[in-house]
């Protein structure tokens, strides 16, 4: 009989490794939550682009942060959470369809499908993706008073054939709601993993508010969404929504890269 | 005593005597191919489906009319308390004592009813046709260890007291008869891997609940806080939906997702 | 000198207290069971287990009633030396089980709570929901299952489960040195030596067909050690339950805790009134219980509601049928009760869940419609005792503590206890008195066997030093029974057989008792035995987890037994406790009141002890005296009024 034991750092781990998991999870969909909100904003060219600045204003400070509160926790609960899904579990959505079985089931899908999503996501829209992969042509993030209209470009017609752009908004729209499932969801299931809600009905009543966190954040994703790919304009003039007064050379900077 | 007349009353409402068809999933030892075969037997009101497996041991004939074995199957109760004949009917796990053969027909009208599915339980290693292997679950009661550590059996009067309401939460879980429901359906529980399921967070729970319990229950919750304990847990819910016993083992598992944390943060703290 | 060992066959409530009673005394226990522990039989029993408790004994209730009111339910039969000990020690297994962690009911401040049974006029019943049998068995399982794993005590207790008892060994001298028994999945035969064999196996309802009882209940390791000399006791005395819901695969029990909590039986006052029950108003019901027993009302014995039901449906009024309806009204609703849904939701949960889940009706709505059904072997193995020569008021007159005679089988060195044996219950069982007598035995015999087995002379004394041949021997004659039954090639199917034999048992000899069916039922016996050794068909020829095998064997066992309880039940002619006789020639005369037509209990020639021994193939009846030192037998009506007028007539 292999005994269950709790006193060396090994069999610490497992619990550590889960918790820490959970942990950044829940670091994660903070950061996803302001930035569906600041996206949210796309629907003001000229707002977008103060909040945008805003967050550059941390700079020095942003690598720094992005890489501790997003990248680390992002990475973390990624990878752990891809070997989760696999770890011997056999799903059986089919068999069992019950509410709490389809979560879980979407739960894991979701979370696969974020994977690749968010990887593409940053390979094409962040700075260190692109100068990571060297991609040329492609469009690129442009902070500086121009992070409207290069979001759009990037969102809704990077490449020249219509069907890979239509591919790539629905690839947006996909993610978005799944980074918002996965996250209200994973709100739900930590507040069990972590003893928050310790009965049945703590339970249900927590996940009527994380319903209606969902409701929330899938109209922010999804204005987002909106804002970028459908009634975003690659070509909104920068003086609609430059903060600091560039001009025209930037326009045409942009430009040149289609 | 004229028993046999009294169980042979007409049934209130008159269902068409289609026969039963059974369609099991059969396996003559554990490392043989599973098959499937076909049964046919009488309708007769009142059946469950344990009392259609009776009718295939004393008749073991496939609907093709070929002689076969008799299906082998555990049982023991027959009401619902012992847990022995769990199997998986109709795509769902269940007790074959307690799934009645009419409320299962009367969905289907004046139409002949399909036939109803049974294989073994998938999580455990068959044994023999229905029968599987369940000690997985016996072994982990011993890992937590499941039992009040009392003195000794010499009498010393009486226990501790305990409010009813406590006893309440108590009762619900002691209940729990080692089914195996909560296991099959559970996504996180397979043969592949080591978690122990809502069975065990619900009985460390009872044990841990209990004053006497209180002597053994850091040991009792470290047992469910490594690998294949509590953090696998990936809340699809499927045990409290199937348990025969409603137990409400989503409490048993905030429970623990809670006592574990807590434990975790004094151990850290001051150990 | 080598470890001694017992051997401990069957884990249900009897089993499991011998076992972690002798574990705690230093001994090694080797635990068989036909089933993982926990799914024994004891966890179908629902009501409750008696005790006197303080609350009872400020009313009047003391150890000694209980006694009496055990003995006057068995009708007499019962020796008195066992039950006033069982009686005495009850509040101190009460206890025990309480540290052991049983979840019963508890009082508002939390001390146990208790409920009114069958028999008594005092609340003395303590209970965990309707699961009690459910939740002592969990309790003793966890007790067990530590002996099992934890370090400190060695792995005292070694469970083998999913084996079968296939017989005694007996050594040169006669005694019991150990078992034959066989994984029921490898189907491989093997011997094993103990220095001490107690059966705890149980009762035989499965011969009765459908019954209360699980379908692992065959009696077949009692009788396998009938076969091989051990005496049976009592063996034509079987409880039938009065309150069961019948089912096609078997009777479920509706426990005697409804009645207990307040549950009424009632039947239509008109015959074959085709109302539903909650439509037939209360002045056209008729309460016969309450009529008949004014003082005790619902709650008199169960073989005296039993046969009150016979009767009442005897007479046509029945329901569940026109004019022959079996059944009759077992009634929990609020408008009989006057008890609210949730307060009996709380305490009967179980049982009610049983009747909603089977019936599809939920009985706190609507009356239950319920029959009897066998129940409970009162009968089994006969275990001696050694008395307590102390007067009662000194402690003594049960009996002698520790004295390796107590719970000892005829053969030395083969215990029983539980259903298995006769000792406490006699002619008839008091609800919530089985779970006791179990326990209570269970624990009481621990140190029992453990002088028995420290002080055996005869052979080298240990098992361990008997010869490997006697063990071979008996592994090789089951071998050759398995391969003889594996290649029987006839037409018999043994589930058909055992079929047969259920039906004809229930039909003839359960509670009414007519000698002229009776010897029918003998025949018929005599003839399936014949089919049995000579046609026998075995649809199933595997060497793994072979199910009909095991299934055919015990039917021969089944077959044993049938012909011991109906030899024995012929040859009592008088009325006691389960079974009232009555003689053949007022066979058809149901137009004669039943206290009228049926034999009267026969003090003078009939309170003994019936024993049936196995000789040369044929079950031979012997008669011993019952131990009435403490109590004398007196009429026992529980206040039933004269009163035999018809229901038309009220």
């Amino acid at each position: 009989m292999t005994k269950f034991g709790f006193d060396t750092i090994a069999e610490q781990r497992h619990f550590l490794l889960r918790r820490i998991h959970s942990l950044m999870g829940l670091v994660f969909g903070a950061y996803i939550t302001m930035h569906l909100f600041v996206n949210a904003t796309g629907l003001w060219p000229k707002a977008y682009q103060q909040n945008v600045d805003h967050i550059h204003s941390l700079e020095p400070m942003l690598p720094l942060i992005e890489i501790g509160a997003i990248f680390v926790p992002m990475l973390l609960h990624a990878i752990y959470g891809i070997y989760i899904t696999k770890a011997g579990v056999k799903y059986n959505m089919m068999k069992y369809n019950y509410g709490g079985n389809i979560r879980y089931t979407m739960q894991r899908w979701a979370g696969v499908i974020l994977v690749l999503f968010v990887a593409y996501h940053i390979a094409t829209l962040h700075k260190w993706g692109l100068a990571l992969l060297g991609v040329q042509g492609f469009p690129k993030f442009d902070a500086q008073n121009m992070a409207y209209q290069s979001t759009v470009r990037a969102v809704r017609s990077p490449y020249r054939s219509q069907l890979a752009n239509i591919a790539v908004i629905f690839f947006y729209l996909l993610g978005t709601w799944s980074a918002v499932f996965h996250w209200a969801n994973g709100l739900w299931t930590a507040a069990i993993a972590w003893g928050l809600t310790t009965t049945a009905a703590s339970q249900k009543r927590w996940g009527h508010v994380c319903c209606g966190f969902g409701i929330v954040m899938l109209v922010l994703g999804t204005t987002a969404w909106a804002a970028f790919a459908i009634v975003g304009n690659p070509d909104l003039p920068v003086s609609q929504t430059t903060t600091s007064g560039l001009g025209q050379a930037q326009m045409n900077d942009v430009n040149g890269h289609r | 005593m004229t028993t046999a007349d009294s169980t042979k009353t007409p049934p209130t409402s008159p269902l068409p005597p289609f026969p039963i068809v059974l369609r099991i999933k059969r396996q003559d030892r554990p490392d043989a191919a599973p098959y499937w075969q076909t049964f046919s037997v009488p309708y007769r009101p009142n059946m469950n489906v344990t009392s259609v497996l009776q009718q295939i041991q004393s008749n073991p004939v496939t609907a093709n009319g070929e002689k076969t074995s008799p299906v082998n199957y555990d049982a023991a109760c027959l009401e619902e308390v012992c847990g022995s004949c769990t199997m998986i009917i109709n795509g769902k796990v269940q007790q074959a004592c307690s799934v009645l053969i009419d409320p299962l027909r009367a969905k289907c009208g004046n139409a002949p009813p399909p036939p109803i599915i049974i294989e073994p339980m998938s999580k455990f290693p068959v044994i023999r046709d229905l029968i599987v292997d369940r000690t997985r679950m016996f072994e982990n009661l011993k890992r937590i260890k499941g039992w009040l550590p009392i003195d000794g059996y010499y009498h010393r009067g009486p226990g501790p007291k305990v409010d009813p309401q406590t006893q309440d939460e108590l009762y619900d879980m002691s209940r729990c008869m080692t089914c195996g429901c909560c296991l099959e359906a559970c996504p996180q529980f397979t043969k592949a891997n080591t978690f122990v399921g809502a069975q065990i967070f619900s009985q460390v729970k009872y044990f841990n609940l209990h004053p006497t319990g209180q002597a053994d229950a850091d040991e009792r919750l470290e047992a469910i806080m490594g690998e294949g304990g509590i953090t696998d847990c990936g809340n699809a819910q499927n045990c409290v939906k199937v348990c025969p016993k409603d137990i409400p083992l989503l409490d048993s598992i905030g429970w623990s997702g809670r006592a574990a944390t807590i434990h975790s943060i004094k151990k850290f703290f001051s150990k | 000198m080598s470890q001694k060992r017992v051997i401990v066959v069957g884990g249900g409530l009897a089993g499991l207290s011998a076992a972690m009673k002798l574990a705690e005394e230093e001994i090694s226990v080797d635990l068989f069971s036909l089933v993982p522990v926990k799914r024994s039989h004891s966890v179908c029993a629902q009501g409750g287990i008696n005790a006197c408790n303080e609350v009872a004994r400020q009313q009047g209730y003391s150890e000694w009633e209980h006694f009496f009111e055990t003995i006057k339910g068995g009708d007499f039969l019962a020796n008195q030396a066992p039950v006033l000990d069982m009686a005495r020690q009850a509040p101190k297994v009460i206890d025990l089980l309480d540290r052991i962690g049983v979840p019963f009911n508890r009082t508002a401040e939390g001390y146990l709570a208790l409920r009114l049974f069958g028999g008594s006029l005092f609340k003395r019943t303590h209970f965990a929901g309707a699961t009690t049998g459910q939740q002592l068995l969990y309790a003793l399982d966890e007790q067990c299952r530590r002996w099992e794993a934890e370090r400190e005590g060695g792995g005292r207790i070694t469970k083998y489960e999913f084996w079968d008892f296939l017989c005694p060994v007996r050594d040169d001298h006669g005694r019991c040195v150990g078992i034959v028994a066989q994984d029921l999945r490898t189907m491989q035969i093997r011997a094993f030596r103990g220095d001490a064999v107690i059966m705890a196996t149980g009762g035989n309802g499965l011969i009765f067909g459908q019954s209360t009882m699980s379908v692992i209940c065959t009696g077949s390791a009692a009788a396998r050690c009938y076969a091989e000399g051990a005496r049976l006791g009592n063996p034509e005395f079987v409880q039938v339950h009065p309150t069961a819901i019948p089912g096609e695969d078997k009777c479920r029990l509706m426990s005697e805790s409804a009645r207990g909590e307040g549950g009424r039986i009632w039947v239509p006052r008109t015959k074959g009134d085709p109302r539903p029950a909650n439509d037939i108003p209360e002045e056209e019901r008729d309460y016969f219980l309450e009529r008949l027993y004014p003082t005790y009302k619902n709650i008199v014995p169960r073989d005296i509601a039993t046969r009150e039901i016979f009767y009442i449906c005897e007479q046509g009024y029945g329901v569940g049928g026109e004019g022959n309806g079996q059944m009759v009204y077992l009634d929990l609703t609020e408008r009989a009760t006057g008890i609210k849904y949730e307060v009996l939701k709380k305490r009967l949960g179980g049982i009610l869940e049983i009747y909603e889940k089977f019936v599809g009706v939920d009985p706190l709505l609507e009356p239950m419609k319920i029959y009897p059904a066998v129940h409970y072997s009162m009968g089994g193995l006969w275990v001696d005792f050694e008395k307590d020569t102390r007067p009662y008021e000194q402690g003594g007159g049960g009996m002698k503590e520790g004295d390796p005679k107590n719970q000892m089988t005829n053969i030395p060195g083969l215990y029983a206890v539980g259903e298995a044996d006769y000792q406490y219950h006699g002619a008839n069982r008091l609800g919530a008195n089985s779970l006791l007598s179990c326990i209570f035995a269970g624990l009481f015999m621990g140190p029992c066997v453990k002088n028995y087995i420290n002080n055996v002379k005869e052979g080298g004394g240990s098992a361990s030093d008997v010869n490997a041949s006697i063990y071979e021997a008996c592994v090789k004659d089951q071998q050759k029974l398995m391969d003889k039954l594996l290649s029987a090639d006839g037409d018999q199917n043994p589930y058909v057989i055992q079929r047969e034999l259920g039906q004809t048992m229930s039909d003839n000899v359960t509670i009414l008792r007519i000698n002229k069916r009776m010897k029918q039922t003998l025949s018929l016996i005599e003839e399936l035995k014949h089919r049995y050794q000579t046609r026998l068909g075995m649809p199933d020829g595997s060497h793994w987890s072979n199910q009909t095998l095991s299934f055919a064997r015990s039917v021969w066992d089944m077959l044993l037994l049938s012909e011991a309880i109906t030899k024995a039940a012929i040859a009592r002619d008088e009325s006691r406790g389960a079974h009232f006789k009555i003689p053949d020639e007022y066979e058809t005369r149901s137009d004669i009141p039943l206290d009228d037509r049926a034999m009267k209990r026969d003090d003078a020639n009939w309170l003994k002890t019936t024993l049936a021994t196995y000789v040369n193939g044929q079950c031979e009846l012997s008669y011993e005296l019952v131990d009435i030192s403490l109590a004398h037998p007196e009429k026992r009506d529980y206040g039933k009024t004269t009163d035999h007028r018809t229901l038309e007539t009220q």
